[in-house]
């Protein structure tokens, strides 16, 4: 447990004393984002019937290019071989890392999706929804992000591969995030596709850390 | 295992019988709760109950020749120069296999099946497209087993094999996207609608090429194989989820259309179904045949050092 | 007693043979230097024995230390495992943490190396010679029995050449077992695995 606590501490240090990658990672999302007016018609119907999909990519984006560098310092700083070669658990490691990932990235992006999907003309009583949805898919897409991070870590010019393996395990979540949005905005009952959300956040919590230590422990040797 | 030991226990032990009437009630159970057709259940619930029935039974009275089998198949398996040697017996009898159901199944299906009442001659497509996808999503469900098998017995057999279906697998997902497209213009009136058949065999495509990319980038080959294992096992976790997620959404594409074990209730008729039966095994047995070729290949190449190979070379030569 | 055995090890990267049939027994109190040109696979022979590199043949056995719940290993390897934006404290009091070593004994291990007083430095501010010694700083930490350390003295100066070489002696006599690979002999009794004298086999 103090392990744990060490390891929070520490990665929190680590991400906020390089703010410079955060901040393009929520930079990205709102850049990418107030793009879509721009390049389609800005007509309120139009901005609506796409505004689900425009988040829910922008926010799968903003994810992807953060999660590259996740392991990537400790792999060439050789942090990583430390991690292996100790008697603890590399399990409690990697969930710091996650949950501190997901902190600083993830909800920073929930709690801007509200006013973005607003000046998508989506209406009000759907941006709980909007940010609900997020909120329990961002981890998910953070923790698939983190197995292919360290399936690529330490190979030159991971990043494109990065996409190429983690985007169609990302389609799921997009899916039922995006779904969610739109059934909300049909006026339906979305408590049944965020408890699919939450159901898939569950399998990725309790299977992913597992699949990241192995991938971790492949890419450097084992 | 001597008559004097077989005579210590009784024939049917208590815990057998009890285990019996149990399984029967769970095939009785099984039978008025799940919910596929007649024939299907029957046969799939009658067989693995006299399967499992049988391997107790066996199990009780020659527990080490079960254990005996198991440990000598998993040094063949684990072995690249047994496995050499097996498929090298195998092979001609596979070619031979695959291209007489090929042919039989792809003269039958497009010279001499009747025209579809609706569709006319066009649906012939059926016999390229059906065992191209049908062989796409079997090459990534054995793709998972190996990756299993591989990073939890690090057997290497198991990566080479994901090294070998990985080319052909994702050749048939293109083949049957590309086909699905050209059959799906007269069908539906368009090329592409976004249903879970089709999306899942797009996300199967991408899977297979994340796999073959993934392996590429890694220069050492026993990483790249345990890599790719893991890979394959998210990925094959990630097509059912793909698969009942994009069901979600409402789907144009019709329902399934054929059934192996209920023949006679399948909507498709006899005289169509036997030739596209016969293209699909014959697709199988391709594959299995291109897959033994790419595993040979990669295992002369990996055993390249050893003194086996250099046998097997001088021979050849 | 600690002891580590080697037998028949073969290893192959990308393409090459790195070694094939090494031998080698190496107990506690002794200093064992792996040499031989550069990759000749001495890195590789020390990640293969700290457990970090399994793509190996033949048979490696630890006698008289148990590997896992507390290991008592200690890998320092050529990058320093060190996070650049961390403070040299910060770094020592994590990696004690995931090594279930005391936090007390890093104040002393700093000043050990010269380093007191760099308190509040991030790591990226000093010098490769003093990331080097904050990375060498793990030695003065107690509860490890078998040190695996990669080229530790690059970067280093004359003094602390010497230093180490005094901490690696005191560390054997008191039953540690040390395998380094360097160019640089510590001691005129230690043993030595000599790599790269195996040829490569082509056909």
């Amino acid at each position: 447990m103090s392990l744990l606590l060490a390891c929070l501490r520490r990665e929190w240090l680590i991400s906020i004393r390089r703010p410079s990658e955060l901040v393009n990672a929520w930079f990205f999302f709102v850049v990418v984002v107030s793009l879509f007016p721009l390049a389609i018609a800005p007509r309120e119907e139009t901005l609506q019937s796409m505004a689900s999909g425009v988040l829910w990519v922008a926010a799968l984006l903003a994810v992807l290019l953060s999660i590259e560098s996740l392991f990537r310092d400790d792999e060439a700083s050789g942090v990583l071989e430390q991690l292996l070669v100790a008697p603890q658990e590399m399990i409690w490691v990697v969930l710091a890392k996650l949950s501190v990932h997901w902190l600083l990235i993830g909800f920073p992006l929930v709690l801007v999706s509200p006013v973005l999907a607003y000046m998508l003309q989506l209406p009000p009583e759907i941006l709980p929804a909007v940010a609900y949805s997020l909120a329990l898919g961002t981890p998910s897409l953070v923790i698939i992000g983190a197995i292919g991070a360290a399936l690529t870590v330490g190979l030159q010019r991971g990043g494109v591969l990065l996409a190429l393996l983690i985007l169609p395990l990302y389609v799921p979540v997009l899916i039922f995030g995006a779904g969610a949005i739109q059934r909300a905005m049909a006026g339906d009952d979305i408590s049944g596709v965020l408890a699919v959300l939450g159901a898939i956040l569950a399998l990725t919590l309790s299977v992913g850390p597992w699949a990241i230590v192995q991938g971790l422990k492949i890419s450097t040797g084992d | 295992m001597s008559k004097k030991q077989i005579d210590k226990q009784p024939l049917f032990p208590r815990h057998f019988l009890i285990s019996s009437v149990l399984g029967l009630l769970g095939v009785v159970l099984a039978f008025y709760i799940w919910d596929v057709p007649l024939a299907n259940k029957t046969v799939i619930l009658v067989a693995s109950y006299v399967i499992g029935w049988c391997f107790y039974f066996g199990a009780i009275h020659r527990p080490s020749w079960y254990w005996r089998t198991l440990v000598r198949w998993y040094h063949q398996l684990g072995s690249p120069q047994h496995f050499y040697r097996i498929s090298g017996w195998w092979l001609p009898w596979l070619t031979l296999i695959a291209v007489f159901l090929l042919g039989v199944g792809v003269v039958w299906g497009l010279a001499f099946s009747p025209p579809h009442y609706e569709q006319g001659n066009s649906y012939r497509i059926i016999y390229l497209h059906v065992p191209a996808a049908s062989g796409a999503l079997m090459g990534y469900m054995a793709m998972g087993f190996c990756g299993v098998v591989a990073l939890v017995w690090r057997l290497k057999m198991a990566e080479i094999m994901i090294k070998a279906i990985a080319p052909f697998g994702a050749v048939l997902a293109a083949i049957s996207l590309f086909s699905g497209a050209v059959w799906g213009k007269p069908t539906w009136g368009t090329y592409w609608v976004w249903d879970a058949r089709l999306t899942s065999m797009l996300i199967l495509f991408f899977l297979y090429l994340g796999i073959i990319a993934l392996q590429n980038a890694i220069p050492d080959p026993r990483q790249a194989g345990r890599a790719a294992s893991l890979l394959a096992i998210v990925g094959v976790v990630n097509v059912f989820i793909v698969r009942y997620s994009v069901e979600w959404w409402h789907s144009l594409h019709q329902g399934g259309s054929m059934s192996l074990f209920g023949a006679a209730k399948s909507q498709i008729h006899p005289s169509m179904l036997w030739p596209l039966l016969l293209c699909m095994f014959g697709t199988y047995f391709l594959f299995a045949v291109t897959v033994f070729i790419r595993a040979r290949t990669e295992i002369l190449w990996r055993e390249r050092r050893s003194n086996w190979v250099r046998r097997e070379v001088e021979n050849a030569i | 007693m600690i002891e580590v055995q080697a037998q028949n090890l073969f290893c192959e990267r990308d393409a090459k043979v790195l070694f094939d049939g090494l031998n080698f027994c190496a107990r506690g109190g002794e200093i064992w230097q792996v040499v031989g040109p550069n990759g000749a696979g001495k890195t590789t022979l020390l990640r293969i024995i700290a457990g970090l590199f399994q793509f190996y043949e033949g048979e490696l056995g630890w006698k008289g230390i148990e590997r896992g719940a507390n290991s008592p290993l200690l890998y320092l390897g050529h990058r320093a495992g060190l996070r650049e934006e961390l403070t040299a404290i910060e770094n020592l009091s994590w990696l004690a943490a995931l090594h279930d070593q005391s936090q007390e004994n890093i104040p002393l291990a700093l000043e050990a190396v010269g380093l007191a007083g760099y308190d509040t430095v991030a790591v990226a501010d000093m010098s490769a010679g003093q990331k080097r010694r904050v990375a060498l700083a793990r030695l003065w930490l107690p509860g490890k029995q078998v040190w695996i350390l990669d080229e530790p003295f690059t970067a280093l100066d004359k003094d602390g050449v010497a230093l180490i070489e005094q901490r690696l002696r005191e560390f054997a006599q008191e039953g540690g077992l040390v395998i380094y690979t360097s160019h640089h002999k510590v001691d005129a009794t230690s043993e030595q695995i000599m790599l790269g004298t195996f040829k490569e086999q082509k056909q």
